[in-house]
């Protein structure tokens, strides 16, 4: 038995079964007594109202942005005292803070949050070029916004949403973890990335998908792109990567590329030519101004 | 205040599409009928509240499994929200016990027990829900290439933990021969 089917045999309940269990009634009436409830947040709009109030509350909320002039390593010497990491300033109805320096310790972040009551967990990952300054997860944080830049990058998920930022109520007294993605170092792998083929990526515009290998490793070549790891099914089911390109035919054709480290990509490949994929509209629309 | 029409309509479709979906995700992850009705209440509280960051399309359903995922962590981190609503699901869903499992998968099952959580849900969001690297991505909010990096460790894992198993039948089965 395939690894997968022995798993999909340990659900306890398909969801036709867990349909069953509810009647239209209850299933209704949840969804009537959701849509009876504001949309905006009760607690949210109490400080509003308070915010003309002197010193009780500037600020409404705290947003943690991201300020770093993008690209470029930052060098410390670790003999000067260390500036601070992270800023806090009010804009509007806002606490504003401000990641001044994204090679940080988590600690020093965690510490500077708790001066301001917060238990906040900010962590700085290698992150692919168009989504450095992005919130690549969260962790808890119910209750926390995130503050979208809609179109100006792609996220991993395949969604256009592009969260620059959170915007965490007043007042927030539980703890939260909050991960930003930072710039790579030279041959330092990334920990999140998005499609290889977006805007800001190195293979924007460089569309090796349906291509065969050879074609590929071509391409890539004149780009001065090195391939980090093939990605393959080496048996039904079961995908392994290995570094090394002499285990690929170079018959097989390119299915998609990943963002590896600087410089480098993961190839997902395969013996036959991909179909022409379901997420065609999601390609389009990041290819769009390529020729 | 009544929401305009336009949210009303947006959000019933989404909850006409993904009110099994997310139900049968979290009866497979709890036999607790509660928590089930109470973590389903307010993960479409939150897709309600934040109706524009629900990704259109098929998109929903993933970010929706994103965050019951969240809620029902906090559930068993003891934070318990008990909500006003679904008291009528919540009764229909308490009444029943969970269903047996199929004994012949005795090996499998302490095998997949043995992975940490985080695979244990990779695992399952591929065979148990049957989505994708993006959307898995779109449920644990990371990359889709960290999504293949993780799966494919989590598989190895749970070939070593199965292989562990039929390693100690056999030698058990040896012992009373």
């Amino acid at each position: 038995m395939n690894h997968d089917d022995a798993i999909r045999r340990l659900a306890t309940i398909t969801d036709e079964d867990a349909a069953r269990r509810v009647s239209g009634a209850a299933r209704a009436a949840l969804a009537e007594q959701i849509m009876a409830t504001p949309p905006v947040r009760t607690a949210r709009r109490r400080w509003a109202l308070r915010a003309g109030a002197p010193l009780v509350a500037v600020a409404a909320g705290v947003a943690v942005v991201w300020a770093i002039a993008s690209g470029g390593v930052v060098h410390r010497s670790p003999a000067r005292v260390e500036p601070a990491a992270l800023t806090f300033s009010t804009s509007g109805k806002y606490l504003v803070v401000k990641v001044k320096d994204p090679y940080a310790d988590p600690k020093r972040y965690a510490k500077e949050f708790a001066a301001h009551g917060m238990k906040i967990q900010l962590t700085m990952v290698p992150a692919s070029p168009s989504i450095v300054g992005t919130v690549v997860a969260m962790d808890g944080g119910e209750g926390i916004e995130t503050i979208t830049a809609k179109g100006r990058c792609w996220t991993g998920g395949g969604g256009y949403a592009c969260p620059v930022g959170v915007k965490i109520p007043l007042g927030y007294h539980r703890s939260a973890g909050i991960v930003f993605g930072r710039p790579a170092r030279p041959g330092e792998p990334y920990a999140s990335t998005t499609s290889a083929f977006a805007p800001g990526e190195e293979l924007h515009c460089v569309d090796i998908r349906g291509r065969t290998v050879a074609q590929a490793l071509a391409l890539l070549d004149r780009h001065k792109i090195t391939v980090a790891l093939f990605n393959y099914e080496s048996r039904p089911g079961w995908f392994d990567n290995t570094p090394d390109p002499r285990k690929i035919p170079t018959s097989w054709y390119v299915a998609n590329a990943d963002p590896y480290a600087p410089g480098q990509v993961m190839l997902a490949v395969q013996p036959n030519r991909p179909r022409p994929s379901e997420d065609d509209t999601y390609y389009r629309r990041m290819l769009k101004g390529c020729h | 205040m009544r929401p305009p029409d336009e949210r009303r309509r947006r959000f019933e479709e989404i909850y006409a599409a993904c009110h099994d979906p997310v139900l049968g995700y979290l009866l497979r992850r709890t036999s607790n009928g509660d928590d089930a009705a109470d973590v389903l209440a307010e993960t479409f509280l939150t897709a309600w509240r934040r109706l524009d960051d629900v990704p259109v399309g098929d998109e929903a359903r993933p970010w929706l499994y994103g965050v019951a995922r969240r809620v029902l962590a906090n559930h068993h981190r003891g934070e318990r929200r008990r909500t006003a609503l679904g008291e009528r699901l919540r009764a229909e869903l308490a009444a029943v016990a969970p269903p047996a499992r199929d004994g012949d998968l005795a090996v499998f099952t302490t095998a997949f027990r043995e992975l940490p959580e985080p695979e244990r849900e990779l695992l399952s969001l591929v065979a148990w829900e049957g989505l994708d690297h993006g959307q898995i991505a779109t449920v644990l909010g990371c990359s889709r290439n960290a999504v293949r990096v993780r799966l494919h460790r989590a598989r190895r894992r749970f070939a070593a933990a199965l292989e562990r198993q039929e390693t100690e039948l056999t030698t058990l089965r040896g012992d009373r021969a």
